[in-house]
């Protein structure tokens, strides 16, 4: 035999060896079971807290324009009030508990994180008159358009920051309970 | 088992065809043989051993095309105290309004990131343990600011930049203005009970860890 081709059938091998040492778990015994079933009530139980984050954008549109010494400024402060929550569908995540060699672990799946409500509301106008016309350029503005862009690019711009911390958090959860049962995490964010 | 056998096979191809054909076949074959020198080997090469050392062969080439996989595995977290807990973010603005007889005349309105939650949670429930097992959330204490990052600010009418930058100036008290200002705003809209009960309801389910047994 060419060493070349020994070689090729001796790696061949070993791939296919590996894969299936891999593939082949370990059974739980009862008690890894109970275990698992407590800690999956657990979550479940907790989960309309910790499996989301809530924010709150409070975002204000001023209109300010100095008049003569004469005349009262135009003053026109609305404030807009948004609460989002950020957060994972508990129920496409899987929890379970392997024994590795000798070691529990406590293995967490998650799925993306996304948006799961938003609730939004005006809050307050302040104006030194009623009918403040906001002027741009000699053009009147259509404030709901504007406040409404300015917010959602908010809530864009913070989009990424709040997913990242809404995992945080759950980890840190996640964390607590298996340093709780003696447990290492293994936790996986899609 | 049998293996492929480039003299073996000259021998045989040699009896069948003229020489042209043979010489194609050959360079064909010599370049198969090259491909599995040069490609093929060190590629299996790799993937023994990557499924030797480094786990899952699949999980390696799952975790190259969808990046925004993340894994953490935290071993040996039991030494790891829960410091603090991170309940609620808030964008908000703080306008302090300059008045004349009831009409604005100048304004300081001043925008913020701010971080809700508890601190030192772990000696917390250590403390509290017996006491807060029978408790309900609503008896459990009021989460803090965490954390105020000022992003921008606007400034309009008889308002000076001075007299807007002290809301952030903690040198006379000890306390930025702002901090207070903004759990004023909090309260006064009615958004505090709400983000202290979510707040609550967090601590309580890191308590329920220690209390209830299996």
């Amino acid at each position: 035999m060419k060493p070349i081709i020994k070689i090729t059938y001796k790696f061949i091998i070993c791939i296919f060896l590996s894969i299936t040492i891999q593939s082949c778990t370990p059974d739980q015994n009862i008690e890894t079971k109970n275990l698992e079933k407590f800690i999956i009530s657990k979550v479940l139980e907790d989960a309309p807290y910790i499996a989301q984050l809530e924010a709150i954008y409070m975002i204000n549109y001023i209109y300010y324009k100095d008049k003569a010494w004469y005349q009262d400024d135009e003053a026109y402060i609305r404030d807009d009030e948004a609460k989002v929550y950020y957060g994972f569908n508990i129920n496409k995540s899987k929890i379970s508990i392997e024994k590795i060699s000798n070691k529990m672990i406590l293995q967490v799946k998650l799925p993306k994180p996304e948006q799961i409500s938003i609730d939004r509301k005006i809050k307050s106008l302040k104006t030194n008159d009623q009918n403040t016309k906001v002027n741009f350029n000699d053009k009147q503005v259509d404030l709901e358009l504007l406040i409404t862009t300015r917010l959602n690019t908010i809530i864009k711009q913070y989009e990424p920051k709040n997913f990242k911390l809404a995992q945080s958090a759950t980890r840190q959860y996640f964390e607590a309970i298996a340093n709780r049962y003696n447990l290492d995490l293994q936790i996986e964010f899609n | 088992m049998k293996y492929l056998d480039l003299k073996k096979l000259h021998n045989f191809l040699l009896l069948k065809f003229n020489k042209a054909k043979l010489i194609i076949a050959c360079e064909f074959l010599t370049f198969i043989k090259q491909i599995l020198r040069y490609i093929i080997i060190p590629s299996a090469l790799i993937i023994a051993i990557y499924s030797f050392f480094g786990g899952s062969i699949f999980y390696n080439i799952k975790h190259l095309f969808f990046k925004e996989t993340q894994i953490i595995t935290a071993t040996h977290i039991n030494s790891k105290p829960i410091d603090s807990i991170f309940t609620s973010f808030i964008y908000i603005n703080t306008t302090d309004l300059k008045k004349n007889d009831n009409k604005i005349i100048g304004l300081c309105s001043r925008t913020y990131e701010v971080s809700v939650g508890y601190k030192d949670v772990q000696s917390f429930i250590e403390k509290n343990r017996d006491a807060s097992c029978n408790e309900t959330f609503q008896s459990l204490p009021d989460p803090t600011i965490l954390s105020i990052n000022a992003v921008s600010a606007q400034i309009e009418g008889q308002y000076s930049q001075q007299e807007c930058d002290t809301w952030d100036d903690a040198s006379k008290t000890g306390l930025r203005p702002s901090l207070g200002a903004i759990s004023m705003k909090l309260r006064r809209e009615g958004r505090w009970p709400i983000i202290k009960e979510n707040s609550q309801h967090i601590l309580m389910s890191y308590i329920n860890l220690y209390c209830k047994q299996i």
